[in-house]
């Protein structure tokens, strides 16, 4: 009887963990595939900041100052930032399966869609997805579309939503942001 | 001659044939790199574009330094400099983008790759390398006609330890020269700052009349070499203030205002004060675009809440004093013949009334023709543009835009300034003798609309920027300064009732000088005398209504009554 409720103890805590990292590799986005549009493009971004370079990014930011000490905290545990873009002199130089496959990863059960701007006048499409666990964010992914660009934008690692508030100010947020991850974000009126 | 005789000669001028041709067609042969990093990358760009390094004097002396004195972690570095070649023709051979990725293989990893085919095309590419303590850097950029490649190798540790405490060999280089990574927003006005420009307000936006008798003076009159009756006006019935007097009117730190005396006023004081406040004002009608048919009596000009008297009006089609405002700082240096195209269409499309002053701005303020209608002179000015470059005093090019302005006694005036707005105090230390906000508060007071057309080339290194801010900023260094720095566009052409307009490109500037020109000739030209003047330094709210349905009208936001 013991052996069996420690078995069970043990597959739960097992599935558990392998929740927890699926999570973490989830928020990884699959990007690769853009790389095969950088020949034709006329500007081609790719960054890959993985966690090790973040936490050597970390080591520059000092933990006795207030905010600085945040940053730090939250680049300690990022697992890594990655960036791709694309950008043609004419429409339609990618297709939509190249935009499907980003956007098929991001509607993946786990992430959740914060903000989606869609303008028909000149095709910008944006959208901002974000990979939730309990509360906390395991993943960003944001998808910038037009006629001629595709960008992709991913952080992965958890992301403390409280440690994000207390960066605002910094890091190009605005002072008066209003973080509100039920499904919102707005500015302070 | 024996045969064999002639064959060997055939052979020998063969061998020698060919052994001139072998080191040219080495020469031309493409170099592959082999996984070497920092000495492929340089050998790609030695043997392919056929380029020469620039020698830097004292290389060797600083890298034997660095090696020794190991500054801020810093264990040793390699530096190449290709200045002035032809990076556009290349052996027809593998790509930059190929060659950086067969140079930096086995343990580096690529962190940035940037590449644009525009403008001749640029690369940037940035690949790192961990051991066990340190980390190694490889940046290799690539331009029209320049291109740097640079190897280091540093100690992370060390490094922010240095950023904590400068010290090299022992010596302290003074306090923590640790960034603060705040949100890049203009530092505070300075405490001895005015909040604005009282003299420019109160001269330069307002009219104001005094007649004194030559014995007597006013009670707080400022101190004026003359002793006959003085009539001082800016009014445009009237002529302006010579220059340089009025240049030092316009001057707004405390140590340069004028001296007052304070002496009791005495009886025969005649004293007959008005002042005249000039509005550009822009009206639009419900969808928004332009009305132009307007007359004064369509206007209805409030001050704090009173409805004031339109004393002058003058249509949109007005002649319209300008001064066009060229930053041409290091990032427009390679987009002058587009500038000067764009900038020549501009003058062509304005009306033959319009008086224009050309003036380009670095760190110092240039102006290259006074205000002239001539637009042959003001096109041979804009060629000029050309041989100047160097930083970018946005704000104190601004400031003097304005004092200007501010000698002109026409009313309907403008500054259309091309620039990506950053200001050398927002992406260095470097300080700068009015801040932004002195500026915006100067701005806003005045008779005088501003057209920014930002102007930012580089945008496309802001990408780079999602991470590092590009021009300082980002995920791992606080918000773009080119961000801040549009902004605070944006914030003066509407606290001016002005527009702002982009262009990353050359050719988008002509399209965006079009609109501007468009824009220019939208504006009415509104002056009014207020009813009560009381000197008290308080700000008066101005509020233009208009009696069309729906109609709005833009201007801008009042004045200090000084």
């Amino acid at each position: 009887m013991k052996s069996t409720l420690l078995k069970l103890a043990s597959l739960t805590l097992l599935a558990l963990l392998a929740t927890t990292t699926a999570f973490a590799q989830n928020a990884r986005l699959q990007i690769d595939h853009i790389d095969r549009l950088f020949p034709n493009a006329v500007e081609t971004i790719d960054v890959r900041v993985d966690g090790a370079l973040l936490q050597i990014a970390s080591k520059f930011l000092d933990k006795n100052r207030a905010n600085e000490a945040q940053v730090k905290d939250l680049l300690n545990v990022l697992k890594g930032v990655y960036v791709k873009g694309v950008e043609f002199d004419q429409a339609n130089q990618f297709t939509e399966q190249d935009v499907e496959a980003v956007r098929q990863q991001l509607n993946a059960p786990g992430w959740s869609k914060i903000v989606g701007v869609r303008s028909k006048r000149d095709g910008d499409n944006v959208e901002v997805s974000l990979m939730l666990n309990n509360g906390l964010i395991e993943g960003i992914g944001v998808l910038v579309t037009s006629p001629k660009q595709l960008m992709v934008v991913n952080v992965v690692g958890p992301i403390d939503p409280e440690k994000i508030t207390e960066l605002r100010g910094s890091f190009g947020i605005p002072k008066d942001f209003d973080f509100d991850f039920s499904g919102s974000s707005r500015r302070r009126n | 001659m024996t045969q064999l005789q002639k064959m060997f000669r055939v052979m020998f001028v063969a061998a020698m044939m060919l052994a001139l041709l072998t080191p040219v067609a080495d020469a031309q042969t493409a170099f592959t790199p082999k996984g070497k990093g920092f000495n492929d990358v340089v050998k790609y760009i030695e043997k392919n574009y056929s380029a020469k390094k620039t020698k830097i004097p004292m290389l060797g002396l600083a890298k034997f330094a660095i090696w020794m004195v190991r500054p801020a972690g810093v264990k040793g570095f390699k530096l190449a400099v290709f200045e002035d070649q032809n990076f556009i023709k290349r052996a027809d051979t593998i790509s930059f983008s190929q060659a950086m990725r067969q140079s930096f293989k086995k343990d580096w990893s690529p962190l940035v790759q940037f590449s644009s085919k525009r403008d001749g095309a640029s690369h940037t590419f940035i690949y790192v390398k961990q051991t066990k303590k340190d980390v190694e850097f490889a940046v290799a950029t690539l331009g029209e006609s320049e291109a740097v490649v640079v190897q280091a190798k540093f100690n992370p540790d060390a490094a922010a330890k240095f950023l904590e405490n400068p010290k090299i060999m022992g010596i302290s280089l003074g306090n923590s020269i640790r960034g603060n990574n705040t949100i890049a927003t203009n530092r505070p006005p300075k405490p001895n700052a005015p909040a604005s420009t009282p003299a420019a307000a109160s001269d330069d936006s307002s009219k104001r009349v005094v007649i004194k008798d030559g014995n007597s003076d006013a009670d707080t009159a400022p101190v004026q070499p003359t002793s006959r009756a003085v009539l001082t006006t800016n009014d445009e019935n009237n002529p302006p203030l010579p220059a340089a007097e009025n240049a030092s009117a316009a001057k707004t730190t405390e140590a340069s205002k004028p001296v007052e005396v304070k002496t009791p006023p005495r009886e025969d004081t005649l004293r007959i004060e008005t002042r005249l406040v000039n509005l550009n004002v822009k009206a639009l009608d419900k969808s928004g675009k332009p009305i132009t048919n307007l007359k004064p009596e369509d206007f209805a000009v409030f001050e704090d809440g009173t409805k004031q008297e339109v004393a002058h009006f003058k249509p949109v089609n007005a002649p319209v004093n300008l001064i066009l405002l060229l930053d041409l700082s290091g990032s427009t240096q390679k987009k002058r013949k587009g500038m000067i195209e764009a900038a020549n269409r501009f003058i062509d499309s304005l009306p033959a009334g319009d008086k224009i002053s050309i003036v380009a701005f670095t760190r110092q303020y240039k102006p290259l023709t006074d205000f002239t209608a001539d637009k042959v002179a003001l096109k041979t000015a804009v060629k000029k543009i050309n041989k100047i470059g160097g930083g970018t005093a946005f704000y104190d090019s601004a400031w003097k835009a304005l004092d200007q302005l501010g000698q002109l006694s026409e009313a309907r005036k403008a500054i259309v300034v091309l620039t990506d707005g950053e200001d050398e105090s927002l992406i260095s230390d470097r300080e700068s003798a009015h801040n932004f906000d002195d500026l915006i508060g100067r701005a806003s007071e005045e008779d005088v609309t501003i057209y920014p057309i930002y102007f930012s080339p580089n945008s496309h290194l802001n990408k780079i920027g999602i991470l590092f801010g590009g021009s300082g900023g980002g995920l791992l260094g606080g918000e773009s300064k080119s961000k801040t720095a549009r902004k605070q566009l944006e914030q003066l052409a509407e606290l001016t009732g002005g527009e702002i307009f982009s262009a990353q490109r050359e050719e988008e500037l002509e399209t965006a000088y079009k609109l501007v020109a468009n824009e220019l000739h939208t504006l009415y030209s509104l002056a009014y005398s207020p009813d009560k003047l009381k000197h008290d330094g308080q700000f008066r709210k101005i509020n233009v209504k208009l009696t069309r349905d729906g109609a709005v009208a833009k201007t801008r936001r009042g004045y200090f009554d000084r």
